[in-house]
């Protein structure tokens, strides 16, 4: 049989070898009569707890997934934001029976995959094992420890991971938008920091476990290799004595939309990208009568990828961007309209304006038919294509489940779509779509403030920190200077003559960076001489400068260097002063008063000093006088330093035995431990 | 037509009873190798081309090519104007992309059942004259140059990779990354690119493969009407010897300084070849090292406040390529310290093998991750062209289990004793960019 059917197939191929020369390229190819959809089935029942179950039945593949889904209002988290994510990881960590590292035997041991989050308990495995599964998801679910060992644990990796994130665009973004569109009073504007981790104890989540655990919110959902017969015995024998609960319910205030355009900012000094988003809330809700309206008018925007108008303007007609993208999000408590992206930074208000401009042209409803055809033909293949997940009938099934929608909610989801009409899209932009109202985000360098002041209907830009907390710039008095603030420092460092008359200063100072000590020692003469020695790992580095010869040497293990070139020796004359600020008049050194801010919780006078062409940033408390820190900026990397624990000398002088550097998140203390001034 | 291959999955051993991707595949008479593989669970087909072609194949001068080729490539054909390439597969409701590693250059479309011929007719397109022109060529060197500003020189750890490769090849070009060098892209001429298409974008080169919901025979039709017409390459293409890369004779250290706020050691070794049998074996043993959370790794290092993560990893590479171990160390470890541990767990396996619970474990593991493998079109087409690429045996596709079930313990530590050796061990630290990290650079 198979030899003759290949021969049918070699004809067959042969024959169309003829009929290249008529193949017109030029065209493309019609499609076929378009093929029926069918969406696989589910069942569901309910236990006499108020458990419902949903089962998907697929014998594809030896595999079953389990999840028990519960469902709730959202929790606000206040000063214990980061709760429910440390609940979900602790609730596996651990029951009477099993150890945290029970668990993990017993599951990893049969190539099983378990979690649980502060919503869900979850499993896969090969089906032979599903009922060793059930047995430890419901050994968690009923007896859980929260052993304090493993929250501690939980609680440094989060601690790391707050650390790492500090820079991290995405992560600050969603800060701000916490802080500026839900503020704390709302659920989704929770913001974890080290001191809401630090926060949280064994028995926040004891009550959590308490108040939200119960069969009557929860849904059980089991996919895969698995009957319907099969699943209800395991329900009954694993569920069927689970005791009903209270639920709980939480209303939270209003979210209101933005008036004007609101430009909200977070420094990320030296970023050669913008990372931007326009965004505001929306009252959207799941199973919305317009969600369709307003995700086919989404796509063709934004959401559409390549063929999105955003995308089309910002990365293949202006180069600003890799990728640009909207999306609209319903949600029960308050949706959200976003489109967002990585930019140039100097596209970075241009970009704004584009994202308005291309928001603009949908209200004129200036789109193409083919663009309207287009974004429904997506939405119809992502949804047949969809389907070829067993999984997908499964969420299909919770959504009509947890939002109460009607029964046939996808199965008429193609029919729906197909009736879709211009006009309802176009409603939908006009109810949605608000270039005029509306937050910009944006995370960068802070020269793009400038241009987009132009775009902020007040001209005030709003100033974050990485937490979502205001930068905040005081006003100051009129007989406040630069050098006001300067001898003010002084005061506090001892006075003007004592510091004049030193004769000569020495520190010895420590740093350890992962595991490597660093000591450095100095002797300075002001104006004459310095002498600095730095050693670490067994090596060691020296510096011997002479004002009066206007020499150097420097060596190290790598060999010494002369220096006698001005240019290279100069720089070191300005190092033999103990407290710069008292000299700063003999290097062409310029100060400039700008502003009051905040340094942690401290007012502070921020003083800009200018030297060929390079500024640093200094702040002096403005209630001591004390320097308490100094931002220096170069290729693209700010580097801050944060003086603290001044110490009384003998001489009389006082002096930080501590500072703190920074770059990148990375902190560096240097402890001083001992200083000698004659 | 020269041959036709059905999977025999039931001959396999132990795996429970998921079916294998069963497929024929053929040559046409210009070199073009074609794999069909049915699948009606919906009304959908992938269509794509796998062009034998990655940064590896390129002239050492002219790097980020097949990279920027997967750019260029949407930029429209002869006969599709720019900016329209994609409407035709999103005006079906369909999604299109394409990917671009060391060794290989994917291009592909989902489509509708009933779309298939259009997806056929644009990919022929695009091997038969694409537009390699002024206007598309500046558009797209913006497009790959913000490109490696955001995802390399702009990330946390972007640089991770390219350090690897610079690291761990001296002579084999893998040593540079896969999106090159900015400068080599920004100065490329037309002629450069035009060369390195006629070198590699060529039936001979390429893989058509066909998966999802469609008649045999008219696929089989319309493959020869799209691709049967286009002229086959010279047969001239730019291979690198396997093997070129010599073995290390002495260990290697760098040190990198990074935009990051953690750490991150990084250790690599050389690794086997993608589907070799040596990489099954290091593949379990690197499993035993890392794989889940009572893995070795886990246990000794990550449970133990060592490191936020711990793992070991083959890097898939059609040639002899990279076994790494990477680590970021938790607050207040020294990179020093972790490296130590890591080394402990690594050497301590191989001397000292691993217990028969362990590697039963393991196997266990891998049984679910064969019996999840290939559970879409896309990835089953995907997995279809990469073994015949690389191997030339497309059913390699269907034999994993069976390469994992015949192994012993004693051979998988026999096979990593041959690979993780301390004198071609690479060992780099990427650390945070501070002045006084830099500082210290000198003092050593």
């Amino acid at each position: 049989m198979k030899k003759i059917f290949s021969i049918l197939t070699l004809a067959a191929l042969l024959f169309s070898v003829e009929s290249f020369a008529q193949l017109d390229r030029s065209k493309a190819p019609e499609p076929g009569p378009a093929p029926k959809v069918e969406m696989g089935s589910y069942e569901k029942f309910t236990l006499k707890n108020g458990l419902k179950v949903i089962v998907v039945e697929n014998s594809k593949r030896p595999v079953v997934t389990a999840s028990l889904n519960f469902y709730r209002d959202p929790v606000l988290e206040g000063d214990k934001a980061g709760l429910l994510s440390i609940y979900g990881d602790l609730w596996s960590k651990g029951t009477k029976k099993r150890s945290a590292e029970e668990i993990n035997e017993e599951v990893d041991f049969i190539g099983a995959s378990f979690g649980t989050s502060s919503t869900s308990i979850y499993f896969y495995s090969l089906s032979k094992y599903t009922d060793k599964m059930m047995q430890i998801m419901t050994d968690v679910l009923y007896h859980p420890a929260f052993p304090k060992a493993e929250m501690d644990k939980l609680k440094t990796q989060y601690l790391s991971f707050i650390e790492s994130s500090k820079t991290d665009p995405d992560a600050i973004k969603g800060n701000m938008e916490a802080a500026v569109i839900y503020g704390p009073e709302h659920p989704y504007g929770d913001i974890v920091t080290e001191s809401t981790i630090n926060n949280i104890t064994v028995d926040d989540c004891k009550a959590y476990y308490k108040k939200y655990i119960m069969p009557n919110q929860a849904i059980l959902i089991f996919v895969g290799d698995i009957t319907l017969d099969q699943a209800k015995a395991l329900s009954e024998k694993y569920f069927g004595k689970w005791k009903m609960g209270k639920p709980v319910e939480v209303s939270y205030p209003e979210v209101s939309k933005p008036e004007g355009i609101n430009v909200v900012f977070s420094a990320k000094d030296g970023a050669v990208q913008s990372s931007i988003e326009m965004a505001y809330p929306i009252d959207l809700k799941p199973g919305a009568e317009d969600l369709f309206a307003v995700s086919i008018a989404n796509y063709i925007y934004g959401g559409g990828g390549f063929s999105a108008k955003l995308m089309k303007n910002l990365r293949e007609d202006k180069g600003y961007t890799y990728g640009a993208y909207s999306s609209v999000s319903p949600d029960l408590l308050s949706g959200s309209f976003s489109a967002a992206g990585e930019v140039n930074a100097n596209a970075t208000d241009s970009s704004f304006i584009e994202m308005a401009y291309e928001m603009r042209n949908m209200l004129k409803g200036d789109y193409d038919d083919m663009d309207f055809k287009r974004a429904k033909a997506a939405y119809a293949g992502s949804f047949s294509r969809s389907l070829e997940q067993p999984s997908t009938i499964a969420d299909y099934a919770y959504t009509i489940e947890r939002y109460g929608l009607p029964e046939d909610y996808f199965t008429t989801y193609l029919q729906r779509l197909d009736a879709l009409t211009r006009e309802e899209v176009q409603a939908a932009v006009e109810k949605y779509f608000d270039p005029d109202n509306a937050y910009y985000f944006v995370v960068g360098d802070p020269s793009v403030l400038e241009g987009l002041a132009k775009l902020d209907s007040d001209g005030e830009i709003v100033e974050l920190d990485y937490k979502g907390e205001p930068v905040v710039r005081k006003e100051i008095s009129g007989d406040v200077t630069a050098e006001s603030v300067i001898e003010s420092y002084l005061n506090y460092m001892g006075g003007r003559s004592l510091i004049e008359n030193i004769k000569s200063f020495s520190t010895e100072e420590e740093l350890e960076f992962q595991g490597v000590k660093q000591i450095t020692t100095i002797t300075t003469e002001p104006g004459k001489s310095l002498k600095m020695t730095q050693s670490a790992m067994g090596n060691t580095v020296m510096a011997d400068y002479n004002a009066l010869t206007g020499t150097a040497i420097i060596s190290s293990p790598q060999g010494t260097q002369f220096l006698t070139k001005p240019e290279e020796v100069e720089p070191f004359l300005p190092q033999t002063y103990p407290v710069l600020e008292a000299v700063i008049g003999q290097f062409g050194i310029t100060a400039e008063l700008e502003g009051m801010e905040s340094v942690d919780g401290t007012d502070a006078y921020k003083v800009k000093f200018t030297q060929n062409g390079m500024s640093s940033y200094t702040f002096y408390d403005a209630a001591t006088g004390a320097k308490i820190k100094e931002t220096v900026t170069a290729e693209g990397m700010t580097q801050e330093t944060v003086y603290s624990n001044y110490q009384k000398t003998s001489y009389g002088l006082m002096f930080p035995m501590k500072r703190v550097v920074s770059v990148m998140g990375t902190k560096l203390t240097t402890k001083v431990t001992k200083v000698e001034v004659k | 037509m020269k041959k036709i291959f059905v999977a025999l999955f039931a001959l396999l051993p132990a795996l429970s009873f998921a079916k294998g991707v069963e497929f024929v595949e053929y040559d046409l008479d210009n070199g073009l190798h074609v794999i069909l593989s049915q699948d009606h669970t919906t009304p959908n087909v992938v269509v794509s081309v796998m062009y034998h072609v990655g940064s590896k194949n390129e002239d050492p001068q002219l790097t980020g090519f097949a990279h920027f080729f997967e750019h260029l490539m949407f930029e429209g054909t002869e006969n599709i104007p720019r900016h329209t390439y994609d409407k035709y597969v999103s005006d079906a409701g369909g999604e299109l992309n394409a990917n671009t590693d060391m060794d290989r250059t994917y291009y592909f479309e989902l489509l509708p059942s009933n779309y298939l011929e259009l997806g056929l007719w644009l990919e022929s397109e695009r091997m038969l004259h694409p537009r390699i022109e002024e206007i598309g060529v500046k558009t797209q060197k913006d497009v790959v140059c913000q490109e490696m500003g955001q995802t390399r020189d702009n990330v946390p750890y972007g640089r991770l990779f390219t350090e690897i490769l610079g690291n761990s090849f001296k002579v084999h070009p893998y040593y540079h990354d896969v999106l090159g060098s900015e400068e080599h892209v920004r100065n490329a001429s037309i002629e450069d690119f035009k060369a390195f298409h006629d070198m590699f974008y060529v039936p001979d080169n390429a893989v058509l493969t066909i998966c999802g919901d469609f008649d045999l025979e008219d696929a089989k039709a319309m493959v020869s009407k799209y691709f049967g017409d286009i002229p086959s390459g010279n047969g001239e293409f730019r291979r690198p010897d396997p093997n070129m890369e010599p073995r290390r004779t002495a260990p290697v250290k760098d040190t990198v300084y990074d935009n990051i706020q953690l750490p991150m050691i990084v250790n690599t070794y050389r690794a086997p070849a993608y589907g070799s049998d040596d990489m099954y074996a290091l593949s379990v043993f690197s499993a035993v090292l890392s794989a889940g959370n009572t893995s070795r790794f886990y246990k000794n290092i990550v449970d133990e406040q060592l490191a936020l993560q711990a793992s070991a990893e083959i890097i898939p590479m059609e040639h002899p390529g990279v076994f790494a171990v990477l680590g970021i160390p938790n607050m207040n470890v020294k990179v020093e310290d972790l490296e130590k541990a890591i080394d402990e767990q690594l050497y301590g396996l191989l001397e000292n093998g691993m217990t028969d619970e362990e590697f039963q474990k393991v196997m266990n593991k891998l049984e679910v991750a064969v019996a999840s493998s290939n559970s879409t079109i896309e990835e089953q087409a995907m997995n279809l062209a990469l073994a015949y690429t690389y191997l030339r045996n497309t059913n390699a596709v269907n034999e994993d289990w069976e390469k994992y079930s015949r192994l012993t313990k004693e051979d998988v530590i026999n096979v990593a004793k041959k690979y993780i050796v301390p004198q071609e061990k690479v060992s780099i630290y990427f650390l945070p960019k501070t002045e006084d990290a830099k500082a210290a650079e000198t003092a050593e």
